[in-house]
C-alpha cells in the first residue's frame, strides 16, 4: 500500500513545551484520516506544519513517496494541500465566486476580471463535488455552513488533493454538520484525501477510516475506525477512563427553585429579545436550554441574575422575588454563575488565582467584614479550592491568563460552587474545553444535582445538552418554543425546533 | 450618597494626619534664625577661591530664544552680559528656569557659588529675590521689572509707558482708518502699562481715535497672536502694537500678510518684516543690567529702585530703517515734541488704562 | 536557570523599565560623547545636583512631594478605568482653593493647615464630579472631557488672580496665606517642607486602599475588567466616580501642599504641568503606588539634576531638554522593549506561541 502523504520524525518544541515529539503519519489516499487529541495534544501544530505555518526542528514530509519541502502555505498549495481554517478567511465584501477564485481569478487581457468565467467555474466545481452554493450571493450575506462551503471551493480551486480540515464541525448546527460530512463522503469518492482534526468522538466514528490519537505531543496509536469505539478513544486521549455515558437518572427531583414567569426583554435598540419566557428549574434536576447561538441565551442569564432590565414578567428563587433587584443582592441570595464568556465576564484575567476564587464575594465574610479584606482567609480560600478542584497553576498568586483554559474554567466553577448556592446557572460551561475538562465539569454538574440543587444549562452543544439534561426547553428568537422530558426526544427533533421549525434543507 | 459618606472617611483620616503636621508647623519659624549663619560662612571660601569676578543671570520661564530673529526681553539682559564678559573680563553664567519653584533655589544655588552679582530677569523673581536676598548679605542681586527692597537689591524699572506713548502717537498718525490695534500677552499691571501709554499716545495725535485692546493670555503663543491681531484688522484696525513677547510675531506676521502696519516690542523687530513693522519700541534692558553689572564690578553698587525712562534712554522707539521714508516728517517731529515734553515733565503719561482713556494733551 | 528566569519573567515590567533607563542613559552619553563632551562628568554634575548635597536632594525631594501626589492621583483614577487626563486642572483649582483659605481665614495652625488642605481635596473632587458623571451618565469619554476641562481650571484662577482677588505688587499671584497654614520647612533655604510627609501618607493610603479594602479590590475589579465586575454585582458606575472624586481631590491635594509648602500663595501658572507629569510618572510607576514614589523621584531628579549640568558642563542648554525627552520616550516605548526582553528569556518561538 502505498501513501499519498507521509510525515516521519517531525519534532517541534516551543520554548520548554514539546509540541511535537519524533511523530510519524502516513495517510492513504483517499481515505478520510481523523487525528483526534486533548488542547494542547499537538495535532494543530502538526498540521501547521504540513500547511508550512511553522517549520519543523527536525522531520521530513513526503508527498507520493517523493520528500518535499514545505516552508510557506504556498508550498503547502504547491504540493496539492489545503487546509480549511477553523475561523473562516474569506472576505464578507465579495462574493462566493470571487472569494473562490481570488488570486487566480481569470482575466480578460490580463487586467480586468472575466466576472462571466468566474461565476460559471465555480457553479462548475460547485456542481462537480455536491457543494450547493449561490456563486453571486456575498460573502456576508450567507450562513457559517455555506461559508465552510466556500472555503472547501476555494482549496478545491487550487487543485489541492489533501484537504485539511481544522474543527470543522465546531460552529455548525447539527444539521449543517450532516451537510458537511456527505460532502465530505463525496470528496473521499472523488479520491481526495481528507485529514480531518476533531476531539468530538461521536462525528469522528461517523466520518473516518482510520484514526490517530495524539497525547502529549505523541501519537498513540493509528487505528482502523472498524477497531475501536467511542470510549476506547476517549482512553487513548485522556489516558484513562472518562466518564461520556449519559447522566443517570436523577435521585430525587422536587419543587421549584427558580421560577420564570412571561419575562420579556428589550436590547438598547428596543428590539425584542426575550419573549414571555416561562420555566421552572426544580431542585435535583438539570433543565437543558437547547437553542442556536443568538436566540436570547445571553440575555436570558443576564436577566436572571439581575444585569438585564425586564420590561414584562416574575423571577422568583425560593418564592422570593428576584426580578428588580441588583445583581449582588441576586447573587448572594444563592445563584452560582458560570457565565458563558470565561474570560470577559468569568474572570478578571489580570487578577492571579486567589483573586479570582472570591471575586463577587469580596464584602461577603469570610473574606472580608464588609469593608476590609482579610487576605488570610484569602490564601485559604484558594489553597483549599486549588487543591480540592485540581486547579494547575503554579502558585495562587499567578495570573490567571497565563494558565490553560480548562484550569480558568476551573477556576470559576470552584469560585461558583465554593458558596453553596441552591440554584447553578452555567451557560456554556465546556465551550472550548478538551475532554478531561469538560469531564470535570460534567462531573461537578450532576454531582450539585445529585445534592437536590437545581441546574440550568445553556450549551450550543446538542449532544452536551441530551448528555445532562433532565429537561430540555428550546429558545428560538427569545422564546421558549418547547419543554420536554430528555428521554422523549432525539436530537433531530430537538434541531428541527431549534431552527424554529424552517430549516431550508439544502440538498446534498 | 454611599460613594460620598465613604469620601468623608478617606477626607477625615487626611485631616486627622494633617493635623500631625500642623502641630510641627511652628518650629520652624524657631529653626529660622539659627540657620541664617550659614550662608555666609560659606560665601566666605567662595570668594577666596575665586578672585575671579562672577555674574549669572537667570531668566523667569521664558528663556532665552534660539534664533535672532525672536529675541525678546531675557536675550537683551544676556547681551549686557556679553558685553560685560568681553568689557570686564568676568565670567558670567545663564540659568534658565523651567519652573516658577525653581527660580530660588537657582538663586541660592549661585549665591552659594560666590557670584558677586545675580541678576533675575522677569517680574516673576520678586518672591524669590526678596526671600534670598538677606541672607546673602553680601552677594549682589539685581530684578528686571520690579522692586524688592534690600540693601543688597538694585530694582530696575522701565517706564514702558512713555515709550509706548511715542508709538502710540506714530500709530495714530499713521493710521487712515482712525482705528488702531493693542495686543497683550498675559494680563498684569505690568502690561497694562504698555497699554496705557499707547492709548494716551494715541489720543494725544487723535483724540477720536478708536483703540480695540486684546489679550492672548500668553507670551509664547505665536498663532494666538496672529489670531487676535487678525481679529482687530478685522475691525478696522490697520495699526497694531504687541506688547506680547513671542506672541508679537503673529502680530507681525498677520501685518504682513494682510499689508498693514505692526509695531514691535522690547528689541529692534523692524527687520522680522521689513516694511510690515513700523517701529518698535524698545525697551533698553541691556543697558540697565550692563549698568549693574558694572556698577558691581566698580564697587559703586547700590541698592534701591532704578528707574529708566526716556530721560536716560531707558525707553525708546527705534530708528524706523525700512518705513521712516513712508513716515510724514511732521510727524515724527511731533513725536519727537512729545519726548521732550515728557522729559521736561510736562506730559505725564498715564499708567493705568482708566487714566489713558480720559487722557487729554496739556495745553 | 529555571528559578532565574521565572524570577526575571515574574518582574518583567521592573526590568524592562530598568533596561529602558539603562539605553536612555546610554544614548545621552554616546550623544555627548560624539559632539566632544565629557559624558562621565555630565553624569557626575547630574547626580551631583540632584543628590550631591543637603540643599540638592532638598530641592530634589521638594520637587518629588508634587509628582508623587499627582501621581497617585492618576493611578487611583486609572486603576478603575479612569483615565483622569485632567489632573492639572484639578490640581490648579485645588492649589486656589487653599489658597483662599489660607489667606481669608486665620485659624490656629492645627486648624488652618488641615482645613486649607481639605479645601483644595474639596475643590479638585468636585472639580472632577464633572467629567465623572459625564462619563457615566452620559457615556462621554473621560479623556475629552477631562483636557477639555483643564482650559477652565486655568482660565478660571487666571481670571480670580487678575479681576476679583486682591494682588500685591506685579506678580499674579493672590494674597500670601497666614503662617498658620504653611508647612513647617524642615531644612532652611531649602525648600523641603513638612509636606512630604503628606505625599507618603498619600502613597500608604493608595496601597492600602487598593490592596486591603474590599472597595479597593472592587476598584480594580473595574479597572481590570469591567463586565466581569459587573457580572459580579460591584456597581461599575458608582466605583468610577468614587475612583474620579478620589483622583480629583488628591490632585487638589498636590496643588494645596504646593502652596503650603513652596509659594505660601496662589502663583498664576504656578504649575509647570505636574498634572501632565503624573500620567508619565504613574505609567513609568508601573501603576504601582510605591513604583510611583521611585518614578517621582527619577523625574524629580532629572529636574533639579540637569541644572547642575547646564551649569557646570558646557552642554547647550537644547540638549538638557532633549535628555529629558530621551528618557520619557523611551520609558514610554517600554513595550517594545519588554517583548525584546521575554523573546530573549524565552526564547523565540514559544513567544511567538504565546501571542497567538
Amino acid at each position: 500500500m502505498s501513501y499519498i502523504l507521509e510525515m516521519r520524525g517531525i519534532y517541534k518544541h516551543f520554548g520548554e513545551v514539546l509540541a511535537n515529539d519524533h511523530v510519524d503519519l502516513k495517510v492513504e489516499a483517499g481515505t478520510v484520516h481523523s487525528i483526534v487529541g486533548e488542547n494542547g495534544a499537538g495535532k494543530t501544530t502538526l498540521m501547521c506544519i504540513l500547511y508550512g505555518l511553522y517549520k519543523a526542528d527536525s522531520g521530513q514530509i513526503f508527498i507520493d513517496g517523493k520528500e518535499v519541502d514545505i516552508n510557506s502555505p504556498s508550498d503547502a498549495i504547491a504540493n496539492g494541500i489545503g487546509m480549511i481554517h477553523q475561523h473562516f478567511k474569506l472576505i464578507p465584501a465579495m462574493t462566493v465566486a470571487e472569494n473562490v477564485m481570488l488570486g487566480l481569478e481569470p482575466r480578460k487581457g490580463k487586467i480586468f476580471l472575466d466576472l462571466k468565467q468566474i461565476n460559471q467555474q465555480t457553479k462548475e466545481l460547485s456542481d462537480r463535488y455536491g457543494l450547493a452554493v449561490d456563486p453571486k450571493a456575498l460573502v456576508g450575506n450567507i450562513s457559517v455552513g455555506i461559508k465552510q462551503r466556500v472555503e472547501i471551493l476555494k482549496v478545491l480551486y487550487h487543485k489541492a488533493n489533501i484537504m485539511i480540515l481544522d474543527e470543522p464541525t465546531a460552529l455548525l448546527t447539527p444539521q449543517e454538520s450532516e451537510d458537511l460530512f456527505r460532502v465530505i463522503n463525496h470528496l473521499r469518492e472523488d479520491g481526495k484525501t481528507i485529514l480531518f482534526i476533531s476531539h468530538k468522538l461521536k462525528e469522528i466514528m461517523q466520518i473516518s477510516d482510520r484514526i490517530t490519537v495524539m497525547r502529549d505531543g505523541k501519537i498513540v496509536d493509528t487505528v482502523e475506525k472498524r477497531d475501536t469505539n467511542e470510549v476506547k478513544l476517549a482512553r487513548m486521549m485522556v489516558g484513562r477512563d472518562v466518564f461520556l455515558k449519559p447522566a443517570p437518572a436523577p435521585k430525587k427531583v422536587d419543587g421549584a427553585v427558580l421560577k420564570v414567569e412571561d419575562v420579556s426583554a428589550v436590547n438598547e435598540f428596543h428590539r425584542p429579545v426575550l419573549t414571555d419566557v416561562s420555566f421552572d428549574v426544580r431542585s435535583g434536576e438539570i433543565l437543558g436550554i437547547a437553542g442556536i447561538d443568538g436566540n436570547g441565551q445571553t440575555e436570558l442569564v443576564r436577566a436572571l441574575i439581575g444585569l438585564q432590565p425586564i420590561t414584562k414578567g416574575k423571577i422568583t428563587l425560593k418564592g422570593k422575588q428576584m426580578d428588580h433587584k441588583p445583581v449582588k443582592l441576586i447573587r448572594d441570595e444563592g445563584i452560582g454563575v458560570v457565565p458563558e464568556d470565561r474570560l470577559m465576564e468569568g474572570l478578571v484575567v489580570d487578577f492571579n488565582v486567589q483573586e479570582n476564587l472570591f471575586l463577587g464575594l469580596q464584602r461577603n465574610k469570610p473574606f472580608s467584614d464588609g469593608k476590609l479584606i482579610s487576605w488570610k482567609a484569602v490564601r485559604k480560600n484558594a489553597d483549599d479550592l486549588v487543591k480540592f478542584f485540581d486547579i494547575r497553576t503554579p502558585n495562587n498568586e499567578q495570573k490567571v491568563n497565563l494558565l490553560s483554559g480548562g484550569n480558568q474554567q476551573k477556576i470559576i466553577v470552584a469560585r461558583e460552587l465554593s458558596h453553596n448556592p441552591e440554584m447553578i446557572i452555567a451557560a456554556q460551561p465546556t465551550r472550548g474545553l478538551d475532554i478531561a475538562a469538560t469531564d470535570f465539569v460534567h462531573e461537578q454538574l450532576i454531582k450539585q444535582r445529585d445534592e437536590g440543587k437545581a441546574i440550568l444549562l445553556l450549551s450550543l452543544s446538542l449532544d452536551e445538552i441530551l448528555l445532562l439534561s433532565t429537561r430540555i426547553a428550546v429558545i428560538y428568537k427569545g422564546s421558549i418554543v418547547a419543554i420536554v422530558n430528555k428521554d422523549e426526544t432525539t436530537a433531530e427533533d430537538l434541531g428541527l425546533m431549534m431552527l424554529g421549525g424552517t430549516y431550508e434543507h439544502i440538498p446534498a | 450618597m454611599k460613594t460620598m459618606r465613604k469620601l468623608s472617611i478617606i477626607a477625615s483620616i487626611v485631616l486627622v494626619f494633617a493635623f500631625v503636621l500642623a502641630s510641627c508647623a511652628p518650629k520652624a519659624e524657631a529653626a529660622a534664625p539659627a540657620e541664617e549663619a550659614a550662608p555666609a560662612e560659606e560665601a566666605a571660601p567662595a570668594e577666596e577661591a575665586a578672585p575671579a569676578f562672577k555674574a549669572a543671570m537667570i531668566t523667569d520661564l521664558g528663556g532665552l530664544s534660539t534664533s535672532e530673529e525672536t529675541k525678546g526681553f531675557s536675550d537683551l539682559g544676556w547681551d549686557a552680559f556679553k558685553k560685560a564678559k568681553e568689557d570686564l573680563g568676568i565670567e558670567t553664567t545663564l540659568i534658565e528656569s523651567k519652573e516658577l519653584a525653581d527660580l530660588e533655589p537657582n538663586l541660592r544655588k549661585m549665591a552659594d557659588e560666590g557670584y558677586n552679582i545675580i541678576v533675575g530677569v522677569g517680574y516673576l523673581f520678586t518672591d524669590a529675590i526678596a526671600a534670598v536676598a538677606p541672607d546673602y548679605p553680601d552677594t549682589k542681586f539685581a530684578i528686571v521689572d520690579s522692586v524688592v527692597d534690600s540693601p543688597n537689591v538694585m530694582s530696575l524699572t522701565f517706564a514702558e509707558e512713555q515709550g509706548s506713548f511715542l508709538v502710540g502717537a506714530l500709530a495714530a498718525g499713521m493710521s487712515k482708518s482712525g482705528t488702531i490695534g493693542f495686543v497683550g500677552g498675559m494680563e498684569s499691571a505690568l502690561i497694562e502699562k504698555f497699554e496705557a501709554g499707547y492709548i494716551a499716545g494715541a489720543r494725544a495725535i487723535n483724540p477720536d481715535i478708536k483703540v480695540v485692546s486684546g489679550y492672548t493670555g500668553s507670551f509664547s503663543d505665536v498663532a494666538a497672536g496672529k489670531e487676535l491681531t487678525l481679529t482687530q484688522y478685522g475691525q478696522g484696525a490697520d495699526v497694531v502694537y504687541a506688547a506680547a513677547g513671542a506672541c508679537g510675531l503673529g502680530t507681525i506676521e498677520a501685518a504682513k500678510e494682510k499689508g498693514f502696519w505692526a509695531i514691535g516690542v522690547d528689541t529692534n523687530q523692524d527687520a522680522v518684516a521689513p516694511g510690515s513693522v513700523l517701529t518698535s519700541m524698545l525697551k533698553h534692558v541691556e543697558v540697565a543690567v550692563y549698568d549693574a553689572i558694572k556698577e558691581a564690578y566698580d564697587g559703586t553698587f547700590a541698592g534701591g529702585v532704578k528707574v529708566y525712562d526716556l530721560k536716560v534712554d531707558g525707553v525708546g522707539y527705534s530708528d524706523m530703517k525700512y518705513s521712516v521714508d513712508k513716515v510724514p516728517a511732521e510727524l515724527i517731529e511731533k513725536v519727537n515734541t512729545f519726548a521732550d515734553e515728557i522729559k521736561s515733565g510736562k506730559i505725564v503719561v498715564p499708567t493705568t488704562r482708566d487714566e489713558a482713556n480720559a487722557f487729554v494733551l496739556p495745553e | 536557570m529555571n528559578t532565574v528566569k521565572k524570577f526575571l519573567l515574574k518582574r518583567e515590567d521592573v526590568f524592562s523599565t530598568l533596561i529602558a533607563l539603562l539605553i536612555a542613559f546610554g544614548i545621552i552619553a554616546i550623544l555627548l560623547m560624539s559632539t566632544g563632551r565629557p559624558a562621565g562628568e555630565a553624569f557626575y554634575y547630574f547626580i551631583k545636583g540632584a543628590f550631591g548635597n543637603v540643599e540638592n536632594t532638598s530641592n530634589t525631594i521638594s520637587r518629588v512631594i508634587p509628582l508623587t501626589i499627582a501621581g497617585v492621583a492618576f493611578l487611583i483614577g486609572a486603576k478603575c478605568a479612569v483615565f483622569n487626563v485632567g489632573v492639572e486642572g484639578q490640581l490648579i483649582l485645588g492649589a486656589m482653593a487653599s489658597a483662599i483659605v489660607g489667606y481669608i481665614v486665620h485659624l490656629p495652625a492645627i486648624i488652618h493647615l488641615p482645613l486649607m488642605l481639605l479645601a483644595g481635596m474639596a475643590a479638585g473632587g468636585l472639580y472632577a464630579f464633572i467629567p465623572a458623571w459625564l462619563k457615566t451618565k452620559r457615556g462621554v469619554n473621560e479623556i475629552l472631557s477631562t483636557i477639555m476641562l483643564n482650559y477652565p481650571a486655568t482660565f478660571f484662577t487666571h481670571f480670580l488672580v487678575l479681576k476679583v482677588l486682591p494682588m500685591e505688587g506685579v506678580v499674579p499671584a493672590t494674597p500670601k496665606i497666614d503662617a498658620t497654614a504653611r508647612f513647617a520647612t524642615l531644612i532652611e533655604g531649602t525648600r523641603l517642607h513638612a509636606g512630604f510627609v503628606v505625599a507618603i501618607l498619600v502613597v500608604v493610603f493608595a496601597y492600602f486602599l487598593l490592596n486591603k479594602t474590599s472597595i479597593g479590590y472592587e476598584m480594580r475589579a473595574v479597572g481590570a475588567n469591567k463586565e466581569a465586575a459587573r457580572f459580579h454585582g460591584i456597581p461599575v458606575e458608582k466605583r468610577m466616580i468614587t475612583a474620579f472624586m478620589l483622583s480629583g481631590a488628591l490632585a487638589g491635594l498636590a496643588g494645596a501642599v504646593e502652596v503650603a509648602g513652596v509659594h505660601y500663595r496662589f502663583l498664576d501658572q504656578f504649575s509647570p504641568g505636574y498634572g501632565y507629569d503624573s500620567i508619565t510618572v504613574a505609567m513609568v510607576g508601573l501603576m504601582n503606588p510605591i513604583g510611583v514614589v521611585l518614578s517621582a523621584t527619577l523625574f524629580g531628579a532629572l529636574k533639579t539634576g540637569i541644572l547642575d549640568m547646564s551649569i557646570y558642563t558646557e552642554i547647550p542648554r537644547q540638549l538638557t531638554t532633549l535628555i529629558n525627552g530621551i528618557v520619557v520616550l523611551l520609558i514610554a516605548s517600554k513595550e517594545m522593549i519588554r517583548s525584546s526582553f521575554s523573546k530573549l528569556v524565552r526564547g523565540k518561538e514559544e513567544f511567538k506561541q504565546e501571542k497567538e
